[in-house]
């Protein structure tokens, strides 16, 4: 925290606090490039991931040449998904590809798409936020190269959980410091160099004129430090094992239980299950009682959860996708904290299924 | 005084889950019952997406900012809490029925409705699941056990004004068990008092008027922007001998005791006597004739034990009005007839009939329509 202190000045200043402030930002960019395998020009810090969402996709549409085409999925998150209906309304076409029932990314429909649509602007997750399920960025980037299309790809959740050469030639990439253990409120797109975008936010010449506005030094500056302790291969691999035996155990031990994107290559630190009979908000509720944090779908600004668009878009009725749970893991996650979760879940599943047979 | 009637609280310390509207009754059932050393849950269901409304506060029940109100008691609390969006089960179990009552020519209830179809089924279901003991409400209402047959008695609440008695007479003996009415003895002052000693936000919120998802709306713009066109059809304003006085464009724009904006005229003045579904007319005369001696009820719910023998009792035919002295009398069919000593005015079919005895709830059942009987 000792560093908090030296990020006082304004960065754009020309004084002895400025000019610490700049160093450090400058540090963490290149930190930041370096973890990412780009180049340090090419970031620029936003606010987080949404707003960098907001920043590609909004960024080229006010490029107006020759006129922008959106292709898109259904499943990305709101923050691609609401910039897409704005653009939508500003006259702007859209198109959306649907996934398959497992949530896996149809290749073959996205290259008729491609054909037939002639986007100008793929924006194509890495990973799924609720479902950790890849998408092909390869071979997407491959199909957007030859058409001459500009790739972005959502890698919020992606980023520190496979390596960044899995998605860092795609041209526009969102990313976020939160998703890496790091603070709230900040995160960056990567714009690869020669990628032409217009700033959506203005104040300044911050960010070589693609993000106005005095930068969040201190929220850098914890960015950095997360970015400094990303976990290694051997630890994602850890994770990956930790999960899937969290999985096997719950499958194995409940009846009703279902894995969303099971068999399909998922990001390892995330597993989305389905309790049947049971609405997701009640097995929060009584995780939330006893210390475990889980998610369900995504919440709205009350708190209260909606049916998930990505669990709807893979096929579930209504009814299943509020069944649905997400657990996140990470590198600090033990066999205890897993053999914990397991416990905890099974007997709460277990007394409110009964509790519904008796009733 | 802070109670008039002793009200049911186990003295054990309870796991309770709080069913908060985000309004200072609720609110402070969650903060009375943490003080008397209980785990204290808060819950509250998103009835309807008033997220682009939001600027509007009109302070009724389960709006987005009312759940922003009572995520704030809890957190001010230090309770946890949780939301649930039961948009799409309400809209079935209330909305759509409160609509075909009014296109029928009733005048229906919905909060008796939502607090039997969605609050003490939807939330006691959530409560129990996590686990609780009990669910607390905050309606001014007691509930005593009998200490000789065990079973649950259902009182009126202690401030007069504020008695919530007449929305509860659905409920079942197994949910009176389960349901706690902290605040329910209470005056609302003394719950003002506690929500100022308490530090919560909300003392000072307006009470709830308004039926929650009409809004700022009146009921009959309400059914208009919700039901097609088609639906609201025109039909004659009558006399009671069946004389045809003028036309109307809906039945929903009617209740029963109404005198303005029938758009006929006689040489006395005119109420609306009688709202007849299946011929869609509207009944109009002089105000006289609003006045009735008996009615019958249908879809009874007895607390204790039914009603099985004539009895004089107690009865009110909506929430605002005064009870009356009645002679209740049981029908082979399961209804039951009702014979006022003193003649009520616009006994409204859709609306609930409440029954007691001094200061005890026995039950009640709904309005049938005045021309079946």
């Amino acid at each position: 925290m000792g560093q908090a202190f030296e990020t006082w000045g304004n960065p754009s200043s020309s004084h002895a606090h400025g000019r610490q402030a700049n160093e450090i930002i400058e540090k963490i960019r290149r930190l930041i490039a370096q973890v990412t395998g780009v180049s340090p020009l090419e970031i620029v810090f936003t606010s987080g991931g949404s707003e960098a969402n907001t920043l590609a996709l909004m960024g080229s549409f006010f490029l107006k040449k020759p006129g922008l085409r959106l292709l898109t999925t259904t499943v990305e998150h709101s923050s691609v998904r609401d910039t897409a209906s704005l653009l939508e309304s500003q006259g702007v076409s859209v198109d959306y590809l649907q996934v398959k029932r497992s949530g896996v990314f149809d290749l073959d429909a996205f290259e008729r798409q491609v054909t037939e649509f002639r986007p100008t602007l793929v924006s194509v997750m890495a990973a799924n936020n609720e479902t950790g399920v890849l998408f092909p960025l390869k071979e997407i980037s491959r199909i957007c190269r030859e058409k001459g299309i500009t790739l972005h790809t959502d890698a919020v959740q992606a980023f520190g959980k496979i390596s960044p050469e899995e998605w860092n030639f795609c041209d526009l990439i969102s990313i976020t410091a939160h998703k890496i253990f790091g603070p709230k409120g900040v995160g960056a797109l990567i714009v690869r160099r020669g990628t032409p975008l217009v700033a959506t936010h203005y104040g300044g010449a911050q960010e070589v004129k693609r993000r106005g506005g005095t930068e969040n030094v201190l929220g850098i500056l914890g960015f950095g430090g997360a970015a400094s302790e990303l976990p290694t291969r051997e630890e994602i691999e850890n994770i990956r094992v930790l999960r899937d035996s969290f999985e096997k155990g719950l499958l194995e031990t409940l009846s009703g239980v279902g894995l969303n994107g099971a068999d399909v290559t998922r990001i390892p630190n995330t597993s989305s299950i389905r309790f049947e009979g049971i609405s997701s908000e009640v097995l929060l509720g009584a995780l939330d009682l006893e210390g475990i944090s889980v998610s369900a779908g995504s919440a709205c600004s009350s708190g209260s959860i909606s049916p998930s668009h990505v669990l709807l878009a893979m096929g579930l009725n209504k009814q299943e996708a509020k069944e649905c749970l997400r657990f996140s893991w990470g590198k600090t996650t033990t066999r205890e904290d897993i053999d914990t979760v397991l416990r905890a879940v099974v007997k709460h599943v277990t007394r409110i299924r009964d509790r519904k047979r008796k009733a | 005084m802070s109670s008039l009637i002793p009200n049911f609280v186990p003295e054990k310390p309870s796991r309770i889950v709080v069913a908060m509207s985000g309004g200072v009754d609720s609110s402070v059932t969650a903060g009375w019952l943490k003080e008397q050393g209980h785990e204290v849950i808060g819950i509250s269901l998103q009835l309807h997406d008033m997220a682009e409304k939001i600027e509007n506060e009109f302070g009724t029940c389960c709006s987005l900012s009312d759940i922003m109100d009572a995520r704030r008691v809890a957190e001010k609390l230090g309770i946890p809490f949780y939301v649930n969006n039961m948009e799409e089960e309400f809209r079935q179990a209330v909305v759509d029925d409160f609509i075909q009552e009014y296109l029928n020519g009733r005048t229906p209830n919905p909060c008796i409705r939502c607090n039997e179809k969605v609050k003490f089924r939807q939330l006691m279901d959530w409560a129990l699941d996590l686990g609780a003991d009990y669910l607390a409400t905050g309606h001014y209402a007691t509930v005593i056990p009998n200490q000789e047959n065990k079973q649950m008695e259902l009182f009126k609440g202690g401030d007069v004004d504020k008695d919530q008695s007449y929305f509860l007479f659905a409920m079942k003996q197994e949910d009176l068990a389960r349901t706690l009415f902290p605040i329910g003895g209470f005056e609302k002052k003394v719950v003002r008092d506690l929500a100022v000693k308490y530090g919560l936000l909300v003392a000072n919120k307006p009470d709830s008027q308004e039926i929650c998802f009409v809004q700022a709306k009146s009921y009959k713009e309400f059914i208009e922007e919700e039901v097609p066109k088609e639906l609201l059809k025109p039909g004659n304003i009558v006399d009671p001998e069946g004389r045809v006085l003028g036309q109307h464009t809906g039945l929903h724009q009617f209740t029963i005791g109404q005198r303005k904006g029938l758009g006929v005229f006689g040489k006395e003045p005119l109420f609306v006597l009688a709202l007849r579904g299946k011929t869609n007319e509207v009944v109009v005369g002089p105000e006289q004739n609003l006045f009735r001696k008996s009615a019958t009820v249908s879809t009874l719910n007895w607390i204790n034990e039914p009603l099985t023998q004539a009895r004089k009792v107690h009865a009110k035919i909506r929430y605002r009005a005064k009870e009356s002295p009645v002679e209740v009398m049981p029908r082979p069919d399961g209804k039951l007839d009702v014979r006022f000593e003193i003649p009520q005015r616009a006994i409204t079919p859709g609306q609930a009939m409440v029954f007691y005895e001094g200061e005890k709830v026995l039950g009640g059942g709904w309005i049938e329509d005045l021309s079946i009987q």
